[in-house]
């Protein structure tokens, strides 16, 4: 009954770990930096566009990440997980990204609405496999995830879409562990509310 | 014994499968008997199994090239700035070298000391003009007459002839 995780990025057998290849840039090798672009553009594509919701913002964050890996090399230290560094930065630029928007619509309903209550109890009218069965498009996944307030939005997106674990999470976002699974655990009953409206309207 | 809220509790748990055995299996039991917990369950299950299937959003195909031109812009821009100082550095460094040479060349300086016969010895010359006597200064004494009179004076003999003493402390 459980759900197989999504694997992070990870080397596999004898490639080299993110970790070696970031100190053999650190000394100048860019053929390492060209790997560690290809291997995770990818997945920082898919956090950044979930995080901010649009494509084109994704990928300027996404260059400005990398162009920062670039710069800033010799600030990553070998005492954190290469993987952590980069989503931190990834994820403080969308950050920046959400309050830049923010400050443009300074006001808005439909984040009014979207405050970050407590669950309720689910609705007795929607059978669970009517809610299974039910198409609900990404658009209106994105939809749902982009109703979160950043804080619950970020650690659900590292969590169930980028698969790390609490720990790393906590590294990441900065947070104590406790911290990152109430957050979790919150974001996913919101979602799940969301989710459920959309079924039954 | 497990009821609904505490069944809630050890939601995420059960969906990371991070339950100890004993526990999943007192869980799953009560769910067998409560259908509204276990609706809430699998709802959540299944909202999770939505988001790990989600589309997965790659970058467009002209990411490389535009990183690859930024980087490249940064690197050209860092050599940039570093080549005004450069020619700063060398522009004031030459200055310097040609105002010395034109120093060395067109003036006395760098030149040996000329013994001229012309050049009168410092111990030779004296400050005393000849044929002058110093003036004298003489220190006069003021007449008694000149000295003008105490204002007070008056007032304190007036004051004494009263009883009044305005000098001395107060006991």
């Amino acid at each position: 009954m459980t759900f197989k995780e999504k694997p992070a990025t990870r080397p596999t057998g004898t490639q080299p770990s993110d970790e070696e290849l970031i100190a053999r840039f650190q000394q100048g090798d860019a053929y390492a930096y060209d790997l560690l672009v290809k291997r995770y553009k990818d997945p920082l594509m898919n956090y950044i566009y979930r995080f901010v919701g649009s494509r084109t913002d994704a990928e300027d964050i996404l260059q400005e990440t990398f162009l920062r890996m670039y710069k800033n090399k010799h600030y990553y230290r070998e005492i954190a997980k290469f993987s952590t560094w980069i989503y931190t930065i990834a994820g403080n630029l969308a950050k920046t990204e959400l309050r830049k928007r923010k400050r443009r619509h300074f006001f808005s309903i439909n984040n009014y609405m979207s405050t970050d209550k407590d669950y309720e109890l689910p609705d007795k009218n929607i059978t669970p496999d009517k809610y299974a069965d039910s198409t609900i498009t990404d658009a209106e996944i994105q939809k749902a995830i982009e109703k979160l307030s950043p804080k619950f939005r970020q650690v659900i997106l590292l969590r169930d879409i980028q698969g790390f674990s609490y720990e790393e999470i906590a590294n990441i976002v900065n947070i104590p562990l406790g911290t990152v699974k109430s957050r979790v655990n919150r974001a996913r009953l919101r979602l799940q509310q969301d989710l459920k409206k959309i079924v039954r309207d | 014994m497990l009821d609904s809220d505490k069944a809630k509790m050890l939601l995420n748990d059960y969906i990371e499968d991070t339950l100890d055995p004993a526990t999943r299996n007192e869980l799953e039991a009560f769910l067998q008997t409560d259908a509204e917990c276990r609706t809430f369950f699998r709802e959540a299950m299944d909202t999770r199994r939505r988001l790990q299937s989600l589309s997965v959003v790659t970058p467009s195909e002209q990411f490389d090239e535009v990183l690859r031109q930024r980087i490249v812009a940064y690197v050209q821009e860092g050599e940039k700035t570093s080549h005004p100082k450069r020619g700063v550095s060398v522009m004031v460094s030459g200055g310097v070298l040609l105002a010395a040479l034109y120093m060395f060349f067109f003036t006395d300086i760098g030149m040996a000391p000329s013994h001229d016969e012309h050049v009168m010895p410092a111990s030779t010359i004296s400050t005393a003009v000849p044929g002058m006597k110093p003036a004298v200064q003489k220190a006069t004494t003021p007449d008694k007459a000149s000295i003008p009179k105490d204002s007070m004076e008056t007032n304190i003999r007036k004051d004494a002839q009263k009883g009044i003493d305005l000098i001395s402390d107060p006991k």
